[in-house]
């Protein structure tokens, strides 16, 4: 690997990974999600200091070029991320779609609920009403519905 | 259900299938430490814990699905910002935590500590066991990166002040985790160990397996060590 490749290697992971504290500093990025691309980037810098390794390496595997087996490497770490990234995805979506489901049946108990408190309320205020005949009965009216609010979620 | 706010404390519970240990553990607390708020966090337990909370009229919140601690906790956080709370506390659902020593993590906080950790390490010497062998690691990695000698890194009895309870609230990478004090104790923050007692599980199992405490030893260093660092400065 020529001493140009190397340092460019060397100033690309070094690059990605202040990048990368960027997004974890204004929360748009886990610390436990970034621990795989911590790990990828140190050993990175290590083979762009350390070229003797890579030289082992596809010495063993009768590789010609140093590069290239690097190459071969990054594209197969990288196959096994995106897969595993695949599944974690199939994951979150069910999440979601688990989440949306149990929102919106609770949702209708909760409204059925609701009408059903609001119905009785008024039935005794009628019965109140013909009792006591007053007019200042419609003072304390409850609207049960005023007390609910539906917080907005936004996903 | 409880809903107003009574006292200056909330203890956080989060509980993740404790239907052997839940009820006892808040019962005690109603019974014998009437002066502090609770709030249980049942995070979707599969078995009958939310099914006894409600029996029995604890102040419950049910989460839809389960987050894990992390998450848990956060709602109880979102919750105590919200009611106002002077300071919450992580209280755990199994029975380990004693509420004997709130009261002197209270104090601690009253004078102006940020963060008070119930620590079982101040006055007794840990031991030389495989249990706390990831114990000393972690906190040969906060001396290492804070300077600060912390002696229960990952005691989970840690009591927060109301303006880190309001970080906590709106901040997803604020775990109750050692990480997150390596990273407050790197931007400024006070934290103050107070000598507590932990009893052993009382019953259920343990979250903890081999497996699982490889992977969150790993995800503890390297966050301690070389993330942490780089991400106070920037701020």
């Amino acid at each position: 690997m020529s001493i140009l490749f190397r340092l460019l290697l060397i100033g690309t992971v070094i690059f990605a990974t202040y990048w990368m504290f960027r997004m974890i500093n204004r929360s748009r990025m886990k610390i436990s999600d970034s621990i795989f691309w911590i790990f990828l980037a140190f050993i990175l810098i290590v083979l762009g200091i350390y070229p003797s390794i890579m030289r082992s390496f596809s010495d063993v595997l009768g590789i010609y070029s140093e590069a290239n087996l690097l190459f071969a490497v990054i594209l197969f770490i990288m196959l096994v991320k995106v897969f595993l990234m695949s599944v974690e995805n199939s994951r979150l979506t069910n999440r979601i779609d688990n989440l949306t489901q149990q929102i919106a049946l609770k949702n209708r108990d909760d409204k059925i609920y609701l009408e059903s408190l609001e119905k009785k309320v008024e039935n005794l205020q009628n019965e109140l009403e013909k009792g006591a005949g007053k007019s200042n009965i419609k003072n304390s009216e409850i609207l049960v519905s005023e007390s609910y609010s539906e917080e907005e979620i936004n996903i | 259900m409880k809903n107003k706010r009574q006292s200056d404390i909330l203890l956080i519970i989060p509980a993740f299938n404790e239907e052997e240990c839940i009820e006892r553990v808040v019962r005690n607390l109603i019974e014998h430490y009437p002066q502090f708020d609770y709030v249980i966090v049942n995070d979707g337990s599969t078995d009958d814990t939310s099914k006894i909370a409600h029996r029995c009229d604890f102040n419950v919140v049910d989460l839809p699905i389960n987050l894990g601690l992390t998450g848990a906790f956060q709602t109880g956080m979102k919750y105590a910002a919200k009611n106002n709370y002077f300071c919450a506390i992580q209280f755990d659902a199994d029975g380990q935590h004693k509420p004997e020593h709130i009261q002197e993590l209270y104090e601690s906080i009253r004078r102006g500590n940020d963060i008070a950790i119930g620590s079982r390490f101040v006055k007794h010497k840990k031991p030389f066991s495989m249990r706390m062998f990831g114990s000393r690691l972690i906190e040969t990695a906060i001396r290492l990166t804070t300077g600060r000698h912390v002696k229960d890194p990952t005691s989970g009895m840690r009591m927060y002040s109301s303006n880190v309870i309001r970080k906590f609230a709106n901040n997803v990478n604020l775990t109750p985790e050692p990480d997150t004090i390596s990273y407050l104790l790197k931007t400024g923050s006070s934290v103050d160990e107070v000598q507590v007692e932990m009893d052993e599980r009382l019953a259920g199992e343990s979250y903890l397996t081999l497996s699982k405490s490889i992977r969150y030893m790993t995800l503890m260093l390297t966050s301690i060590l070389f993330v942490q660092p780089f991400r106070a400065r920037k701020n």
